[in-house]
C-alpha cells in the first residue's frame, strides 16, 4: 500500500516537467529578446519574472497533491 | 476491540513504542496521525476571522496611510494651484495696465504730432505774411521811389530850362549890346527857340 | 527518518492557540493571531509614520512614505485600468498584507499564508469582488449576459472559472508557501547554521514578493476584465 503512496506522489511531481520546460523556453526567447534589443531589458525582465510566476503555478499544483498523498493516504 | 480491527485491516493488533516510550496500537497512532494530518487542510471557522481580519485591515489603511498620505497630495496641489491662480490673476492685471499705458502713450504721440503740425502750419503763415508785407513794403518804396525820380528829374529839367533861358538871355544881351528889355516879349521869342530846341533831341 | 518526518508533520500542523468558549467552544487557530500581530504592527506604523505630515519643507521621512505610497498606489492603479482605480486601495491591502504574511518567516513566526483558510480566504474576497466590481459596472443583467461572452458555446467554461480561478489563486499560494516552509525546515535539519538564512533570502523574499504581486496581479486583472465593456 505504502508503495503505490510512493509511486502516486512521485507521479504527480512529474507534472514539473512542463514547468521547466515551459519557463526554460520562455527564458531563451527573452534573453533573445534583450540581445535584440538591449535598452528594454527591463520591462522584458518584468514581463519574464511574471511569466515564470504564473507557469510555476502548475508545478505547484503537482507538489501540493503529492503532499496531499503522502499525507492522507494510508 | 472488534471494531477497531476491522477498521484498521491488516495493522490492527500491531504495536509500535512512541516516543513517550508507551507501547501503543499501531492501528490508534495511524488514526491520531491521521486527524492530526487533516488539521493541516482544513477548512473551518478560521476562514470567517481572516476574511473580517483582512476587512478590518483595508478599513484601517484607508483610513491611517492612505488618507493622510492622499489628503496631503491633495492640499499641496491646492495650495500650488492656488499660486498659480494668483500668479495668472496678478499677470493679467499686468498685462491690462501695460496696454492702458501703452494707448495712453500713443495718445499722447497723436497729441505732439498734432500739435507740431499746427504749431507749424502756424509759423508757415505767419513766414508768408511776414514775406508778404516784406515785398508789399519793398514794392511800395519802389514806386515811391520811382515817384520821387520823376518828379526829381522833373524839376532838374525845369532849373535846366530856365538856366538855360538865362544864358540865353545873357547871351543875346552881350551879343545884341543892349539891355534886353521888356522880357516878356523877347521871352516869347526864347520859349520858342527853346521848344524847337527840345524838339530836335 | 522518523523523527524528521514526525517534527515535518509537527510543524506542517495549523495548531489551535486558544479557544473561544462560546458555542461549545471554536478553536481559534495560529494563524489568525499571527494575523492579528501583523495587523497590529502594521497599523502602529502606518499610525507613526504619517504623523505631522506638512506640505513643504517636508522631512526625509514623510518624503520616504508618500513617495512608498504614492508607488504602491500607482502600480495597483495601472493594472487595473481607469474605471477600476476605486479599489485599488483595498487591492493594496491585500499586496502589503500577502508581502508581509510570506516574509514574516524570518522573524520566526509561523505564516498565516500555510493555512489553508487564509488563502481560500483571499482567494473568495477577490472572487467575490471581481463578481461586484462586474455587477456594479455592468448592472445585474449586463453580469449574467457577461457570462455568454463572446460566445454563447463557451458559457458552461466561464461559470466554471467561477470556479477555477479562486481555487488556482488559492493554490498557488498555499503551494508556494508550504513548498518553500517544507525545504526550509529540510534544510534546517541539515545544516541549521548559514545554509537556511541564503536559501531563507530566495525563499521567503523573493519568492513570497512575487507570489503577493502576482496575486494582486491576477486579481487586477480579472476585474478590469470584467469591467471592461
Amino acid at each position: 500500500m505504502s508503495s503505490l503512496i510512493a509511486i502516486g506522489a512521485g507521479i504527480a511531481v512529474f507534472g514539473a516537467l512542463g514547468a521547466g520546460i515551459g519557463i526554460g523556453i520562455a527564458t531563451g526567447k527573452a534573453v533573445e529578446a534583450v540581445a535584440r534589443q538591449p535598452e528594454a531589458d527591463g520591462k522584458i525582465m518584468k514581463n519574464l519574472i511574471l511569466g515564470c510566476a504564473l507557469a510555476e503555478a502548475t508545478a505547484i499544483y503537482g507538489f501540493v497533491i503529492a503532499i496531499m498523498i503522502i499525507m492522507f493516504l494510508k | 476491540m472488534s471494531n477497531r480491527s476491522t477498521e484498521c485491516g491488516e495493522a490492527a493488533g500491531r504495536r509500535i513504542t512512541n516516543e513517550e516510550g508507551v507501547t501503543v496500537n499501531y492501528c490508534e497512532r495511524r488514526k491520531t496521525e491521521v486527524k492530526r494530518d487533516k488539521q493541516m487542510l482544513r477548512i473551518d471557522i478560521n476562514l470567517i476571522f481572516t476574511v473580517i481580519n483582512i476587512l478590518l485591515l483595508a478599513l484601517a489603511f484607508r483610513i491611517f496611510l492612505f488618507g493622510p498620505v492622499k489628503k496631503i497630495i491633495a492640499k499641496r496641489q491646492e495650495e500650488a494651484d492656488e499660486e498659480y491662480e494668483k500668479a495668472r490673476v496678478s499677470r493679467q492685471e499686468a498685462d491690462e495696465l501695460k496696454e492702458q499705458y501703452n494707448t495712453t502713450l500713443t495718445k499722447l504721440e497723436e497729441e505732439k504730432k498734432e500739435t507740431l503740425m499746427t504749431a507749424r502750419k502756424n509759423a508757415d503763415a505767419e513766414y508768408r505774411r511776414i514775406v508778404q508785407n516784406a515785398e508789399d513794403k519793398a514794392a511800395t518804396i519802389r514806386s515811391d521811389a520811382l515817384t520821387q525820380a520823376e518828379s526829381t528829374r522833373h524839376q532838374v529839367l525845369k532849373r535846366a530850362e530856365r538856366e538855360i533861358a538865362d544864358m540865353v538871355l545873357e547871351a543875346t544881351e552881350k551879343m545884341t549890346g543892349k539891355a534886353v528889355s521888356g522880357k516878356s516879349v523877347n521871352m516869347a521869342l526864347y520859349d520858342e527857340f527853346l521848344n524847337k530846341a527840345g524838339d530836335k533831341k | 527518518m522518523e523523527a524528521v518526518a514526525e517534527h515535518i508533520q509537527e510543524e506542517l500542523n495549523v495548531q489551535t492557540v486558544f479557544t473561544i468558549p462560546i458555542f461549545g467552544g471554536i478553536g481559534v487557530a495560529e494563524s489568525v493571531v499571527v494575523t492579528w500581530i501583523i495587523m497590529g504592527v502594521l497599523i502602529l506604523v502606518s499610525i507613526l509614520l504619517t504623523r505631522g505630515f506638512k506640505t513643504r519643507n517636508i522631512s526625509k521621512r514623510q518624503a520616504a512614505v508618500e513617495l512608498c505610497v504614492t508607488k504602491l498606489l500607482g502600480l495597483v492603479e495601472s493594472m487595473l485600468g481607469e474605471e477600476g482605480a476605486q479599489y485599488a486601495g483595498y487591492l493594496t491591502t491585500v499586496l502589503l498584507y500577502i508581502g508581509v504574511a510570506n516574509i514574516i518567516g524570518i522573524f520566526g513566526f509561523k505564516s498565516p499564508t500555510k493555512d489553508l483558510n487564509v488563502t481560500l480566504a483571499l482567494a473568495l474576497m477577490s472572487i467575490v469582488l471581481v463578481q461586484a466590481a462586474a455587477i456594479r459596472a455592468k448592472g445585474v443583467k449586463g453580469w449574467l449576459k457577461g457570462f455568454t461572452q463572446p460566445i454563447a458555446v463557451v458559457t458552461p467554461f466561464n461559470i466554471l472559472d467561477l470556479i477555477t480561478r479562486p481555487l488556482s489563486l488559492c493554490m498557488r499560494l498555499f503551494g508556494n508557501v508550504l513548498g518553500a516552509f517544507v525545504i526550509m525546515k529540510l534544510i534546517e535539519q541539515v545544516l541549521p547554521v548559514v545554509l537556511p538564512a541564503v536559501f531563507s533570502l530566495y525563499f521567503d523574499l523573493f519568492d513570497g514578493l512575487l507570489q503577493a504581486y502576482v496575486f494582486v496581479f491576477l486579481t487586477s486583472l480579472y476585474i478590469k476584465e470584467a469591467i471592461e465593456e
